[in-house]
């Protein structure tokens, strides 16, 4: 095994979040997929109160290959946000944590310098976790496709499972890029939980939270200006708004018979909206990363010289 | 011979408090050294300063290199033990190993198995379930399973049993050292290490004040009970140190010959324990 294959691995090993916590939300999905699955049977059997089989007649393939997507998008944008909840514990307790311990002189003790040591937790965070949730994306993904196209089956169409691989592979392209972009454009951030966990003595949250705040209330009183909380602001939720564009043309689909009454305007196809070219050519970007830089390499060299033990 | 650690004029304070005041220090190959101090003396931060751990004033070179800016590189043909008690308590003994395995590329798994086979560590256990004895064969597995040119241990068996203190030190007699290798250790408790030396170094309050091999102790050193009655003819000739024991007076001499010793008493060589108080309070008087 390489060098940084192991040290990837032993994060792996002290950071069981890392794997543990996607799979769990995804079985939840799929759980919750099987739940209703089984819920919309027993619909069908007992009162017939929404006719599966006309609602999906309804739809053109178009159509459902579009609600598909969207549904499979939620749960994209679910496991996300618990990859970033994540990435921001990993990275608070990654160099935190052998210190509090000790153990850092049992890793000090092996010949492996410090920028590669913290080159594999920042290579954990930007890559590994997010390459984990993706995996666990499709696996997800595709349960709940066999699912759902199982059932539609049943209800006598065959269109949810024709027009599923096409949305998955759709929607697991724009999820793929989604993380890529977060990877990025949050490196500032990450560098800056590097920089707290390779300092703080204790609490890290509290480390990490307060001088941001601190920075702008300061920022506020001394200069009346609101440069630095605009900057954060827009790092904290800009990523989204400049690496997709905006979706300009609805699929419709409205569905109205007996008490059901539903109207939904459908994205055709989400990796459509993928803008690279904004995201490469944004300020933004570029001086992030070498923000993140910067940030990143302060906490290499605290571990490296810092002596506290 | 090779030298390995080469010092001059090492110095490092902190603050006000001067942990190490202008150390000189040579350690060949194939030697145990004994770094031996009290509390605060400076033993730690000597070993940190040639393992690259804290910055310091003074020339150093471990190996040839410079611990400054070559510290993974020294690591390499360093094995290094803080205290047992530093192994990551998460990990499993097989993680461990293979950790040890793809870091260092001189660990042999096989070796560190076939150590850790013969004692009651399981692999599939994790470090934290590990009694104390137990995460000391472990980690003297892993040390055994390393070519290292040179082993460094500070305080290795502070807060283990008495029975695996002395477990400790004999398995790595018996099964690590050779000529080839060198060992550095750092203790205040000298008599559990004392058979084991070859030289000693006695640091305090940041210097050296004794370097010398175990013969050169033996030539240089001698202890000799005396009777009341003979003390003041002692006295005479300088003594190191000296104490009330049973009745008797115990004289600490150096470099007196045996003629000048021999009508006092009968002479032995002293033990490093008694060595080294004398040397600490002779120092402080």
């Amino acid at each position: 095994m390489s060098v940084m294959t192991t040290l990837l691995k032993r994060e792996t090993w002290e950071h069981r979040a890392i794997l543990i916590a996607p799979t769990v939300f995804g079985g939840l999905f799929i759980l919750v997929a099987i739940l209703a699955a089984a819920g919309a049977i027993h619909v069908q059997i007992g009162d017939g109160g929404v006719d599966l089989r006309a609602m999906l007649s309804s739809m053109d393939g178009q159509q459902i290959a579009a609600s598909m997507q969207m549904q499979l998008a939620s749960v994209a944008v679910f496991l996300n946000v618990v990859m970033l909840l994540v990435v921001i514990f990993y990275l608070l307790d990654c160099l935190y944590a052998e210190r509090k311990d000790r153990s850092i002189l049992f890793w000090k003790s092996l010949p492996v310098s410090d920028l590669t040591v913290v080159g594999s937790k920042l290579l954990t965070a930007t890559v590994v976790i997010p390459l984990v949730t993706a995996i666990v994306f499709l696996a997800t993904a595709i349960g709940i496709y066999l699912i759902i196209g199982t059932l539609a089956l049943f209800a006598g169409s065959g269109a949810v499972l024709a027009a599923g691989p096409g949305a998955i592979l759709d929607t697991m392209t724009a999820a793929l890029y989604g993380v890529i972009v977060q990877s990025l454009w949050y490196q500032p951030l990450y560098g800056w939980l590097l920089l707290v966990s390779a300092w703080a003595k204790r609490t890290v949250l509290l480390w990490a939270v307060l001088p941001l705040f601190a920075v702008t209330a300061l920022e506020r009183m001394v200069f009346g200006t609101g440069l630095f909380g605009h900057l954060l602001g827009e790092r904290l939720t800009g990523v989204f708004p400049l690496a997709f564009r905006p979706a300009t043309d609805h699929i419709v689909w409205e569905f109205h018979e007996g008490g059901a009454n539903a109207s939904l305007e459908l994205v055709e196809s989400l990796s459509q909206l993928m803008d690279p070219g904004a995201f490469l050519l944004s300020p933004g970007l570029w001086g992030g990363l070498v923000v993140g830089i910067l940030l990143s390499g302060a906490a290499v060299w605290l571990r490296r010289y810092r002596d506290e033990t | 011979m090779t030298t390995l650690v080469r010092a001059s004029n090492l110095s490092k304070r902190f603050g006000h408090v001067v942990a190490l005041d202008g150390v000189d220090l040579e350690i060949p190959e194939g030697r145990i050294v004994g770094l031996i101090g009290p509390n605060g003396a400076g033993k730690t931060t000597a070993l940190k300063a040639l393992l690259g751990l804290t910055s310091f004033a003074g020339e150093l070179e471990v190996m040839g290199l410079d611990p400054r800016r070559e510290r993974h590189r020294i690591m390499q043909d360093v094995c290094f033990i803080a205290d047992v008690a530093v192994l990551p308590r998460w990990l499993k003994v097989r993680q461990v190993l293979r950790v040890a395995e793809g870091l260092h590329p001189r660990f042999s798994p096989e070796r560190a198995e076939k150590l850790l086979a013969a004692s009651q560590v399981r692999l599939d256990s994790r470090v934290g379930q590990l009694s104390k004895g137990m995460v000391t064969q472990l980690h003297l597995a892993l040390v055994m399973a390393i070519e290292a040119k040179l082993l460094v241990l500070d305080e290795p068996t502070i807060g283990l049993d008495i029975l695996y203190r002395k477990d400790f030190y004999t398995t790595l007699l018996n099964d690590y050292f050779d000529e080839g290798r060198t060992i550095l250790v750092t203790t205040h408790q000298v008599e559990e290490i004392e058979h084991i030396l070859t030289d000693v170094l006695f640091i305090n309050k940041g210097r050296i004040v004794l370097d010398e091999s175990m013969e050169q102790i033996g030539e240089r050193f001698a202890q000799v009970a005396v009777t009341p009655e003979q003390a003041d003819a002692a006295r005479d000739l300088n003594p190191l140190y000296e104490q009330d024991m049973f009745g008797r007076k115990i004289f600490l001499f150096q470099d007196r010959s045996p003629q000048q010793l021999s009508g006092l008493g009968e002479t032995r060589v002293p033990g490093i324990a008694d060595l080294f108080v004398a040397k600490m309070k002779g120092a402080a008087a």
